[in-house]
């Protein structure tokens, strides 16, 4: 068995089609893979963080960093 | 094309009788080393398989926590294994490794895109490469390091293969004939 143009079709064809999510359970819960816990990720780029937050648009809540606002709770 | 090699797998005299009458239905071993399936010691690195599968059934036999023999004779078969090129992964020639290696690149690569890894176990990705239908795998052959009595009393473990093995996923399609080649004692053995 020699990894030839069709042999490596069908394994790029496989991975292609798996979700990360569906090979990662599989391995773990078919196969019985281990995770590799102490795996740190090194010499990684990261070029943006997402950030999400809740913002109401109806805030009444009390800023307690706000002076005003702690003389007016008082 | 049709490959046809000796296998020799070593085991105790009474599941030999069983291996031997069912065609190894009762014999799979730990998939870990080269995945799922009956284990045998072929030709390669040594020269002598069947003085390795005879000395893997004396070290097996030996039950550490309760310091006696699980059995008293040992045994050794020897199995012609039979296996089309196409089905054939020998991980002693480059191209096998070749191939491997890329399975477990992509494998790797996929999983990274979660932040995690798995330890990298050989046997496991050939598992996951037949069971999913990528390769028609029916029988892989490797270089390992095993230990035997001696190396098991001494505690040594050396990174450098002493014996090639192979795995028949399913006996019933790739073996084509067994025999018991040699019977003995075990306490004769280990004097």
């Amino acid at each position: 068995m020699k990894l030839n143009k069709e042999i490596k079709n069908r394994i790029d064809q496989y991975f292609e089609n798996i979700s990360p999510e569906e090979l990662y359970f599989k391995a773990i819960g078919k196969y019985g893979f281990e995770e590799d816990l102490d795996f740190e990720i090194d010499n990684q780029l990261f070029d943006t963080v997402g950030q999400t937050f809740y913002c109401s648009n109806s805030d009444n809540s009390v800023d307690t960093n706000d002076m005003e606002s702690l003389l007016l709770a008082a | 094309m049709l490959l046809q090699f000796s296998g020799f797998h070593g085991t105790s005299v009474n599941a030999a009788k069983q291996i031997v009458s069912s065609n190894y239905e009762s014999s799979i071993g730990d998939d870990e080393w080269l995945g799922k399936g009956v284990y045998f010691f072929v030709n390669g690195i040594s020269s002598k398989p069947e003085e390795q599968a005879k000395k893997w059934s004396i070290a097996e036999a030996w039950d550490k926590n309760k310091q006696v023999n699980k059995y008293n004779s040992y045994c050794v078969i020897n199995s012609v294994i039979e296996v089309e090129e196409d089905s054939f992964l020998d991980l002693t020639k480059e191209e096998g490794v070749e191939l491997l290696t890329y399975i477990s690149e992509c494998f790797e690569r996929k999983i990274r895109k979660l932040n995690k890894r798995f330890k990298p176990i050989d046997g496991l990705l050939v598992n996951l490469a037949r069971d999913e239908g990528i390769l028609p795998i029916d029988v892989v052959k490797g270089n390992f390091y095993i230990k035997f009595a001696k190396e098991r009393i001494k505690n040594i473990t050396l990174r450098t293969s002493n014996c090639t093995i192979c795995t028949v996923y399913e006996p019933t399609k790739n073996i084509t004939s067994s025999n018991i080649i040699e019977i003995g004692d075990i306490k004769d053995e280990t004097k």
